[in-house]
């Protein structure tokens, strides 16, 4: 019925087609593999300190390593803590201070790594504005200091006025405050209605 | 980001007060990790090429900051990063929970080593940091 050129010719189509199939097949498996790897929900602080999970997943490190990684923004130490233990997240930033006071409670979690540490190029620390009178750690007597009043924080400051042959007595801690951007930190030091803020 | 606006100018530093003051961890529920191990590998797997990414490309790393910490980008290429130790010495960790427990800001002394677990740390992130040699663990 067909010539024998033309039966080569429907023999090489219908090869073809069945490879592009088969290709196409294994493009699409490989895809639906990919969007359906499994979800880890990790809770960021919009901080720098949170840098090696935005590299993550913008180059996609975490794709690579087999899972889908979703950064969530929780504001509060306590509010991601009930968060991860709910199970609405699964993981979490909690800074040692607060690792220790919930070792007291044996709360049931695990810091399974550590984001980082202070060093020389540290900027966070207690900053005075900068037209300020106050120098040094040892002439801060009347400053009033803004800061959260976490742990952490009242650990630090109590420990450099130490250094600075001073107590919480000889300052005007202002516990609670902790502006959400770095404006409000300014205004507030411009304008002259703090010292000093821990940020 | 304070000091680089011109609106402050820093007293004394973390790490003027606490050398290597620690900052925070990356922490799991206990449940969680008893029931997804290899998500928990995975996660700190992935991390491996962030720190070394963050260590080689620093300039193309700070680019994404803005857009998950809402600062300026200029403020972001400027701002310091903190030193990474994803095992952080444990006189350190011990020397600063004295301190919270010396100042009366900690009632008990229980054990810190019960809140860390260390063992989905990839070989390759075990030796980052300052602290490298010494005695970590």
């Amino acid at each position: 019925m067909f010539c024998s050129k033309t039966r080569k010719v429907m023999t090489l189509l219908v090869s073809t087609f069945f490879t592009v199939t088969v290709f196409l097949s294994e493009v699409t498996m490989a895809s639906d593999a990919k969007s359906d790897l499994p979800t880890v929900k990790i809770v960021y602080w919009r901080s720098i300190d949170d840098l090696p999970l935005y590299v993550g997943v913008e180059k996609g490190y975490f794709k690579e390593a087999g899972i889908n990684v979703e950064l969530e923004y929780i504001k509060g130490e306590s509010n991601v803590l009930a968060a991860v233990m709910r199970g609405d997240v699964d993981a979490g930033y909690i800074s040692l201070a607060s690792l220790i006071k919930l070792a007291e409670k044996k709360v049931p979690i695990k810091v399974v790594m550590w984001m980082g540490h202070a060093h020389k190029g540290t900027k966070c620390g207690i900053h005075v504005g900068a037209q300020s009178r106050y120098q040094t750690l040892e002439d801060i007597k009347g400053l009033r200091i803004a800061t959260s009043g976490s742990i952490n924080s009242k650990t630090m400051l109590t420990h450099a006025l130490a250094k600075g042959g001073h107590t919480m007595k000889d300052i005007r801690p202002l516990w609670g405050s902790t502006p959400d951007n770095p404006m409000q930190y300014e205004a507030a030091l411009r304008s002259g209605g703090v010292d000093a803020f821990i940020v | 980001m304070l000091e680089s606006h011109g609106a402050s100018r820093i007293l004394a530093s973390f790490h003027d007060v606490v050398p290597n003051w620690v900052f925070a961890g990356l922490y799991f529920s206990e449940e969680y990790l008893q029931e997804n191990p290899e998500l928990t590998q995975k996660v700190l797997n992935g991390l491996v090429k962030s720190f070394e990414f963050i260590k080689t490309n620093e300039k193309e790393a700070r680019a994404f900051l803005p857009k998950y910490t809402r600062v300026k980008e200029e403020l972001c290429m400027i701002a310091a990063l903190r030193e990474y130790s994803p095992i952080e010495p444990m006189k350190n960790i011990e020397e600063q929970k004295q301190l919270m427990v010396d100042y009366g800001f900690i009632k008990s002394n229980s054990p810190i080593e019960n809140m860390i677990d260390y063992r989905f740390i990839p070989e390759e992130l075990k030796n980052i940091g300052e602290a490298q040699g010494e005695e970590k663990l």
